[in-house]
């Protein structure tokens, strides 16, 4: 410990000067003049400095300081320094080792330091009060059952033994498979990615159903998949990394919040940089979203769901006017032709001109106009289209039209070019071959429903078997690829991580579904909307409580470690060792995870084998001649980014895979038109280098056109819900991750419906005033945020609180998801998340 | 005696309040009203002429601090090392005569019940005396706090600008150089008033590319229900620097991002 020193500073010139400053103030009546007060201090009070400082140095004595990755379910994973005494965390601070004499390390930084990354990966209210989130009152610490005779949704529980809890979840198990068949057990989708280490383990078994579906990012996938053949349902066609938006001369978000879900550790902080670096910046947003505020020159707001009828006419500017990129064009993509025919209306007799779009987006036609030609002469332009942009019904049209626009005016493939979706940084870097469960090669686990329609999946069961509606229409409803299967046949659930219940449209048919099942289980870290719904609850353990290898994957390339600090609470286990107790008793576990010996040596175990992963990784970045820190230096560090080893910002080469042929598209170029799509039939599941898995539901057109929304701010639903529902993630909850955290509920954040001024005042609404929100499939009360930042005619409700509905039905937890209907549309758009609703004082 | 300061650029911060929970966690204060480091959030204009402003409201250890000479307790001292201004919780009573004289009401309360003793940012004094900056500082994750000599900082940085709303405190020298937000500029020509007239209405016709015409409602009476609004309904619509309660800080200082 260092000792406080400004005492011996004060002391020298103590004395000199004692006695009242001339600033300070003399009152009537008051004692004797107290002692100086301010330099020079009076000795004694120079003591009681010294011993302020000394208690406030001593409140961290005996720490220990790890730098660990963050996990919380937003964007991005950040590097926080993680201080431990006696087995907890005292302290959660930034990391500030580059540059670490100043906050701000632009003020320092080169263009190389920022070109490789050389930035620190600070975090967020939610990393820094991490330790809340795993203390909080809601963590689960023992295993439980329900207590008999009581109803799923009421937490009724009594404590269980862990032998007790895997054995009845795998006999469970087992019988539902032997009575009821393959098809009986199925995985209601967690948030975190983890979940295909449960299919791993129900391929060894060779049984269970999954379901297919990433929500917000379903029709920006299935765009790179038609546009640019970039195929799977496991990412995201590359763009470039952080630095590369500094060669940006234009950048637009379109419904873009990287500070909202926290999207790229250091995007944000480089998308400023590049405004300061005078890159003009435009926003459009129905809302003054803080992105308007801190990035934008320029705000434009716009009607939500009507981006497609915008980028139809700028692109109808760009051709009237030839200010399209005729060589490009013409060189990297096919369909440019029926393109221009539907901007044209050479089909439909629509010219699709920008006094046809202001009608339908409410900007002004003359500012589309100045647009489109401020986007022509600013080559290369960042275009951002994704996310909030596409969390509506069609929406896979609009992300084809801004790939399309990115196309023909050649910013595709280019430094400083983004394509618009969303993207990786597409750099390169080997991984450490690190397998939590391992398949069962020989056995898939068909999916059977999308992600978020499990409660139709179950719900419609009975209505399909006895006739009501077709198998053909069940499918098409829940979206179900495997439709050569047989009907499944549901008795046993169990969820993964994050409320499912909140993550499913439509809450109310979640609590339904859960009531005709067999047996509920829910592996999880809080009481939350779904663990309450289980018969069976497994507590798992959070970040921080067991060893993790992470790959912070947005805007730079790298790998991040994440330690065990602290052992979990209560008997919380690791959700991999969990895992590997059930194979264990299912007979498989060597063959599930080979790092798995036993329970006492797991924590040892799942560090070797990061441990040996790491090597691997190491081996190949040295066969490429860059060299490595040690797995101990990279354990001090907590970091490594790819970035150091290249030398300029990193764009990903599309125009180069075309020239050589190698884009995997039908025609080998950017698909402004797809033939494929033309001639699929909607109920079959895409194939031929598409994703597999994906159930269109209806007939997608073979060239993009502009659908209007079945929920939006024109639709016939408007007489009876006039105001549109947007549900936004939240900046201080991954999906519902540290919901329950309170250092953010309450603390930094509650769960408020954003309404515009108008639209309030016409109710009766004040801020704060609790109002009742009423859609075709539930009814939501929380307090209202009144606020000129929302546009009229539309509200919003931030996705992830929990769903707790009262006596009445009404859900005074303030899951939007209650209000959202999932049979309203395609399978693949994005869980119907808009909605429309009325508000009326509660 | 060198005075150290913080900087802070308005135009940056998303007051996402990671810096915030950060003092939070440095310093061990539990959730709730005891807030070193408050961070306010107000809107100011209509749609869609709005703007979002933020600061974080923390003790800016002035080089004048009228605390000081308020406190009748003399349980606060300006330290000569940094010039942090502390408060000596063996002395002091939570009369709460510093937060009514601090112009921006940085002394911070555990609770409203009498007697509940004054808190306030210490400057991180203790990691200043690890050579760290403050929790703060390096908390944040848009780069919009700094730390240092205030002389400094005012090289690096320049002078302080006037933040909009917030008190003129220079005759109190607080030892902090604010950066105000940015000015919009238009890029390309927008008609507020025209676009207010075509969000108003909302089409539905064949000629448009709709599947039938129809009639439907306005999205609101009149444009002036959206551009003048009745300013007591309106959450956060102005800097409330020193809420009333416990209950009122929390509302001014959480928001709903």
């Amino acid at each position: 410990m260092l000792k406080y020193t400004g005492a011996l500073a004060g002391a020298a010139i103590v004395g000199a000067v004692a006695g009242v400053g001339a600033d300070t103030l003399l009152r009537p009546g008051a004692p004797p003049p107290p002692p100086s007060l301010k330099p020079p201090l009076a000795p004694e009070i120079q003591n009681r400095v010294d011993k302020i400082v000394k208690d406030r140095i001593a409140l961290h004595e005996g720490e220990t300081l790890n730098y660990a990755g963050c996990a919380s379910g937003c964007g991005n994973n950040c590097l926080l320094g993680v201080r431990t005494k006696n087995g907890v965390i005292t302290a959660i601070e930034g990391d500030n080792r580059f540059f670490p004499d100043t906050g701000i390390e632009d003020s320092e930084a080169t263009q190389t330091d920022l070109v490789k990354h050389r930035v620190n990966m600070r975090g967020c209210a939610m990393g820094y009060g991490m330790n809340y989130n795993m203390s909080a009152p809601s963590r689960l610490l023992y295993p439980m059952k329900r207590v008999p005779g009581t109803k799923r949704g009421t937490p009724q529980f009594v404590r269980i033994t862990w032998d007790e809890a895997l054995d009845t979840f795998t006999t469970k198990l087992k019988e539902t498979v032997e009575q009821h068949g393959p098809y009986s057990v199925f995985m209601s989708y967690g948030t975190y990615p983890n979940s295909a280490t449960w299919a791993a383990m129900l391929s060894q078994l060779k049984a269970g159903v999954g379901g297919w579906g990433y929500c917000t990012w379903d029709t920006q996938r299935l765009t790179q998949q038609i546009m640019l053949g970039y195929p799977g349902h496991g990412g995201a066609a590359p763009s470039g990394n952080d630095p590369d938006i500094f060669n940006s001369k234009l950048i637009v978000f379109y419904g873009y919040t990287p500070t909202t879900t926290n999207w790229g550790n250091a995007r944000k902080y480089y998308m400023r940089l590049a405004k300061e670096k005078g890159i003009p910046v435009i926003v459009i947003d129905p809302k003054y979203a803080t992105e308007a505020e801190v990035y934008a020159d320029q705000w434009i707001p716009t009607k939500p769901g009507t981006g497609g009828a915008f980028l139809l006419a700028v692109i109808n500017v760009l051709i009237k006017e030839k200010l399209y990129d005729a060589n490009y064009t013409e060189k990297y993509t096919i369909g440019f032709d029926k393109i221009q025919e539907e901007v044209l209306g050479t089909s439909d007799g629509i010219d699709k001109t920008p006094e046809w779009a202001e009608q339908i987006t409410a900007i002004p036609a003359e500012t589309i106009r100045e647009f489109a030609r401020l986007y022509a002469k600013s080559k290369p332009v960042f275009l951002k289209w994704h996310y909030g942009a596409l969390r509506r019904s069609y929406s896979e049209q609009e992300a084809r039209l801004a790939v399309t626009l990115q196309a023909i005016t050649g910013n595709v493939g280019i430094s400083g070019g983004f394509h618009a979706l969303n993207d990786t940084d597409g750099v390169s870097m080997p991984g450490t071959g690190v397998a939590q469960g391992r398949w069962n090669n020989d056995y898939s686990i068909p999916t059977m429903y999308r992600l978020h329609k499990w409660p139709q999946a179950v719900n419609l069961l009975e209505k399909t078997q006895n006739g009501e509606i077709s198998k053909q229409d069940y499918d098409r409803l829940v979206g179900n690829a495997m439709k050569e299967l047989p009907l499944p046949n549901y008795k046993m659930c169990f969820a993964d991580k994050n409320s499912i219940v909140t993550g499913s449209s439509a809450a109310d048919q979640a609590a339904e579904a859960y009531q005709k099942l067999d047996f509920v289980v829910s592996f999880t870290e809080h009481m939350h909307s779904t663990a309450k719904f289980a018969d069976l609850v497994m507590p798992m353990a959070l970040t921080w409580e067991y060893d993790a290898i992470m790959y912070p994957g947005t805007g730079f390339r790298g790998l991040m470690w994440s330690p065990k600090l602290v052992n979990p609470p209560g008997e919380a286990r690791d959700p991999e060792l969990i895992r590997c107790q059930i194979a264990k008793r299912l007979g498989f576990v060597d063959k599930y995870n080979p790092n798995y010996k036993s329970d006492e040596t797991w924590d040892n175990n799942l560090r070797d084998a990061l441990g040996q992963g790491y090597e691997r990784f190491k081996k190949s970045m040295e066969d490429k001649g860059f060299k490595v820190p040690t797995w101990e230096e990279f354990q001090t560090r907590g970091f490594l980014k790819y970035e150091e080893y290249l030398d300029k910002a990193y764009n990903h080469p599309w125009e180069q895979i075309i020239d050589q042929g190698k884009l995997p598209t039908a025609s080998k170029k950017i698909e402004l038109y797809n033939e494929y799509l033309d001639k699929t039939d909607p109920m079959e599941p895409l194939s031929a280098g598409f994703n597999e898995m994906t159930v269109l539901g209806y007939k997608l057109p073979a060239t993009p056109k502009y659908t209007p929304t079945t929920r939006g701010m024109d639709t016939p639903l408007v007489p009876k819900y006039p105001l549109m529902l947007l549900t936004s993630h939240s900046r201080h909850h991954g999906f519902s991750s540290h919901y329950w955290n309170p250092m953010i509920q309450g603390e930094v954040t509650g769960q408020r419906m954003w309404i515009n001024v108008a639209d309030a005042a016409a109710r009766g609404i004040k801020d704060n005033d609790t109002v009742l929100i009423t859609s075709d499939t539930g009814r939501v009360a929380i307090p209202a945020y009144v606020t000129s930042r929302m546009a009229p005619g539309v509200v919003l409700v931030r996705y992830g609180a929990p769903y707790e509905p009262n006596a009445q039905g009404i859900d005074r937890g303030g899951n939007s998801n209650t209000l959202v209907n999932p049979l309203d549309g395609a399978p693949h758009w994005p869980a119907g998340a808009s909605s429309q609703v009325q508000v009326e004082k509660f | 005696m060198t005075q150290y300061g913080f900087y802070f650029n308005q135009a940056r911060c998303t007051a996402c309040q990671g810096c915030a929970n950060a003092c939070k966690s440095w310093n061990h204060l539990q959730p709730g009203p005891e807030k070193w480091m408050k961070t306010f959030q107000w809107e100011k204009g209509a749609w869609p002429n709005v703007r979002l402003h933020k600061a974080h409201v923390f003790c800016y250890h002035c080089e004048n601090a009228l605390c000081i000479d308020a406190c009748p307790y003399q349980a606060m001292y300006k330290e000569p090392k940094y010039g942090a201004v502390l408060i000596d919780s063996d002395k002091c009573t939570g009369c709460k005569r510093c937060y009514e004289a601090c112009p921006w009401g940085a002394p911070a309360f555990a609770s409203d019940a009498a007697g509940t003793k004054a808190t306030m940012c210490t400057m991180c004094i203790d990691r200043l005396e690890q050579n760290m900056l403050p929790a703060c500082v390096t908390a944040c994750n848009m780069r919009a706090l700094d730390f240092g000599k205030l002389d400094d900082l005012k090289k690096k940085y320049g002078e302080s600008d006037q933040l909009e709303d917030f008190p003129d405190g220079s005759k109190f020298q607080p030892a902090i150089i604010f950066k105000k937000h940015d000015a919009k500029r238009k890029l390309i020509p927008y008609d507020e008033n025209k676009a207010l007239t075509l969000w108003k209405k909302r089409p539905y016709s064949k000629a448009l590319g709709y599947p039938e015409d129809l009639n439907l409602p306005d999205v609101f009476d009149k444009p002036t229900d959206v551009t003048n609004p009745p300013a007591e309904i309106i959450g956060r619509g102005k800097l409330t620097l020193k809420p009333k309660n416990s209950a009122e800080l929390m509302y001014y200082t959480t928001d709903d991002e």
